[in-house]
């Protein structure tokens, strides 16, 4: 046996961080007994009782470290354990527990003090956001707020206060930002590239930022600005921060906005602000009369017309069964589209109103469409089951899905739902496998409309890149299994749908 | 060649309790530890410790408090190395500081009337369900009772048995010892503080230097404000204040606090015991409580 006895001066550690370290090094291979104590009368005795000698003379500002190896091997393992519990300690702040660590950071201005930070993701409940969002702002740091149930004043004195300290506040209720590569809230592994996006719209933004991704290009950053920037009451003031944080980041060489419908005098005056950048600026916004986001994608791609890529579609059995019937009876009754993306519902209900007039929603395009509480419809309608209302004490429907699910079974039980248009978005943040759940839930509709005589298609968008975490072929081949068709275009899925309806089909002859 | 840049001024507020050494002639004192919100000097005996601490330390009451966070200041010196201190300075190669105010450091105020056991005991027990090792509660109950009783011997024996024991900076035992002398403080009894502060003081070089120059402080009633909270309330049968101050009482250190709390519960378990006056107890409402 090999006993190592050495004094450490001017080493203050607290009782618990000195434990930690015995422990350490008593853990160490080889080493059979273990103490690092300060030398106090009391530990010396300690020490003696264990039958290790103080040669040295030692006081109780001493720090003794005393181990016992099988041979010399053991004892530079015990030293080794030894130095990296105590760095560990130093690195964590360990040292004297109070008694002169620095203390924690208690808000997040001291915080970004402290540790050098540019970037705050704050997610507290709605009535404490701003205080915190200030603080950081206040404090020289972009916000990504992804809190919401923050007033329209708020929102206001927040973006204000950004511009004048030249940094960013992304939201109130931004799920979706990518900073240099770094997902934040919901977004998708995309491969990195020139394109930078600005978006008032989650999943809008996953679906533009997709796309782009499946047609081989590259995203820079996408800088979410919250759902109501462009309205009339907030005026774009994120999206004019983002769209200048953009026009000066080297990797940015074009810009896509993505925006649900806009006010259009802020939309005029950004397009006007825009122009002066430097750098092309392309648009996503949604509205009556406006191309799609997968048009827009289309026509800011960095290639020729000619050159626009195949968006990857999986056809069910049954879908291509009847298409090649042309005789094939489309289904009577209405379309129902169950959705997680308000941005995709809003997408949808715009498409499918050209064709089927007014669609009943719970983010409806006009007032007097809106559902009951009860979501009933006996008509064509659309549900955002991501709406603040429907998401209030539990998660979203992204991560758990089981509102949406239960009303697929329902939908499968009613007689007038004709086609059934879903939605599922892959990447971080959402449910890590919701392929299986999703086309379980499918099948099951499908079946209990076939016990009652009918053909229930089901069209699925499925907003993803294959790098995400979930797969995008994988899930898309689990859905498709269970009888569904899936596009990776909201926009297409929803034509597709349409074009399974027969009232869609009569309106489409006779416009 | 280099110049070197002249120190940083930083103003800084002393405490009564070392006022002596702070503004008295100029003296060598030598660096016992540095860590990133206070630096210990070592100024005289044993347990005549300065701490400097910064504006965001734990405000020990014997301790230098400057202006500036931790976060702005580097104090450019190591442990070994040597300063001057005294009137009214202390001067760090890269740092003077100029103590240009005196802070009052938080104290233990006497209770002229305790509540009546059975509060005394409830509070003993509340707070005995926080601690990790309720050995620490027996041994102060022990050392209270010896003091309160006047039995020299028995507070020398858990003395010794308290004193340094412990791995770390303030060793648990003393931190049990302290929470036992600011209990003493609060009831006023002036023999059992003498002799067990005499006890204490006989054996300062059994402990750390900082420790013991916090034990000398508690001798006197001086603890942080969180701890001299927490016993004053406890003392005056305040449930709602003693709940108030224990969590941060509890978040002192790593056990430092939990070790008080075990002094402060093992001594209100003597004097519930030791107070049963019926005659003159009476019953304190947690309503109406002022800061200590």
């Amino acid at each position: 046996m090999t006993d190592l006895v050495e004094v450490r001066r001017g080493a203050y550690y607290d009782s618990v961080s000195l434990m930690q370290v015995s422990k350490a090094v008593r853990d160490a291979p080889g080493i059979s007994a273990a103490l690092v104590a300060m030398a106090t009368d009391l530990n010396i005795d300690l020490l003696a009782g264990m039958g290790f000698t103080v040669a040295e003379a030692v006081g109780p500002n001493d720090m003794l470290v005393a181990f016992r190896g099988e041979d010399q091997t053991a004892i530079e393992a015990g030293t080794s354990a030894l130095d990296a519990a105590l760095a560990g300690l130093k690195a964590a702040g360990a040292s004297a527990g109070g008694f002169g660590d620095a203390p924690p950071p208690r808000t997040l201005g001291t915080a970004a003090a402290r540790g050098g930070a540019n970037l705050a993701l704050i997610s507290v409940p709605g009535v404490n956001a701003f205080v915190e969002a200030m603080d950081a702002v206040t404090s020289g740091l972009s916000v990504v707020l992804f809190s919401d149930n923050v007033s329209v004043e708020q929102e206001i004195a927040l973006k204000d206060a950004a511009a004048a300290s030249d940094v960013l506040v992304m939201g109130p209720d931004c799920g979706t930002a990518v900073v240099a590569g770094v997902a934040l809230g919901f977004a998708n592994l995309v491969r990195a590239g020139s394109v930078g996006l600005v978006a008032a719209s989650g999943t809008g933004a996953q679906q533009v930022m997709c796309l782009l991704d499946i047609a081989g290009v590259g995203m820079s950053h996408c800088l979410g600005v919250g759902g109501r920037d462009l309205s009339s009451a907030v005026g774009g003031r994120s999206t004019r921060q983002a769209l200048a944080a953009l026009a000066a980041d080297p990797s940015t060489e074009s810009i896509i906005v993505v925006s649900k419908p806009p006010a259009d005098e802020v939309l005029a005056a950004i397009q006007a602000y825009a122009g002066t950048l430097g750098k092309p600026v392309h648009w996503a916004i949604l509205g009556a009369g406006r191309p799609d986001l997968t048009a827009a994608v289309e026509a800011a791609l960095p290639t020729s017309a000619d050159d626009i890529p195949v968006w990857p579609q999986w056809i069910s059995e049954s879908q291509i069964e009847a298409s090649i019937d042309t005789k094939a009876k489309r289904s009577n009754g209405f379309l129902r589209g169950l959705f997680c993306g308000g941005t995709l519902a809003d997408e949808a209900m715009i498409i499918a109103s050209e064709r089927l007039g007014p669609i009943r929603s719970n983010i409806p395009l006009s007032p007097e469409l809106a559902l009951g509480p009860d979501l009933n419809s006996d008509s064509h309608a659309v549900i955002d089951f991501g709406d603040d209302r429907l998401t209030r004490g539990r998660p979203h429907p992204m991560i758990d899905p089981s509102l949406r699910l239960e009303r697929i079974a329902v939908e499968g039980d009613d007689p007038t739902c004709a086609v059934l248009l879903l939605d599922l978005v892959l990447g971080f943040g959402s449910h890590p496998a919701p392929a299986e759940e999703l086309a379980a839930a499918i099948a099951a509709a499908r079946k209990a409309a076939a016990s009652d005589g009918r053909e229930l298609p089901v069209v699925v968008s499925l907003i993803g890149v294959e790098n995400d975490p979930q797969g995008l072929t994988s899930c898309a081949k689990t859905l498709q299994a269970s009888g569904a068709s899936v596009f990776v275009s909201n926009a297409r899925a929803t034509r597709r749908a349409l074009s399974l309806l027969a009232s869609a089909s009569a309106a489409n002859t006779s416009a | 060649m280099t110049r070197q840049s002249p120190p940083r001024d930083v103003p800084g507020a002393g405490s009564p309790l070392t006022q002596t050494v702070v503004a008295g002639p100029q003296r060598q004192a030598l660096v016992l530890a540095t860590f990133p919100s206070a630096l210990y000097l070592s100024v005289g005996d044993h347990h005549e410790v300065l701490p400097i601490v910064t504006s965001d330390a734990l405000m020990l009451p014997t301790a230098v408090r400057l202006s500036v966070a931790a976060r702005e200041l580097e104090w450019g010196v190591q442990p070994g190395d040597t300063v001057a201190v005294g009137r009214a300075e202390i001067r760090l190669p890269a740092l003077h500081v100029r103590v240009v105010r005196e802070w009052r450091p938080a104290r233990v105020r006497v209770v002229p009337l305790l509540p009546e056991p059975r509060l005394l005991s409830e509070l003993a027990d509340r707070l005995s369900t926080h601690l990790r090792t309720p050995e620490l509660m027996d041994q102060a109950t022990a050392v209270c009772r010896a003091a309160r009783s006047g039995d020299d011997a028995g507070v020398r024996r858990g003395t010794r048995q308290l004193l340094g024991a412990g791995l770390g900076l303030t060793p648990s035992g003393d931190d049990v010892l302290c929470a036992v002398l600011l209990v003493l403080c609060g009831v006023g009894d002036p023999a059992p503080i003498a002799l067990l502060g005499a006890a204490v003081q006989d054996r300062w070089s059994a402990t750390t230097s900082l420790s013991a120059s916090l034990l000398q402080a508690a001798r006197q009633g001086y603890a942080v404000p969180e701890v001299a909270a927490l016993v004053e309330y406890a003392l005056r049968g305040d449930l709602a204040g003693a709940h108030e101050a224990l969590t941060p009482t509890l978040a002192i250190g790593h056990s430092s606090g939990q070790d008080l709390v075990a002094g402060l519960a093992g001594s209100l378990r003597v004097l519930a015991a030791t107070n049963a006056r019926p005659d003159e107890s009476r019953t304190l409402q947690p309503a109406g409580r002022r800061n200590p």
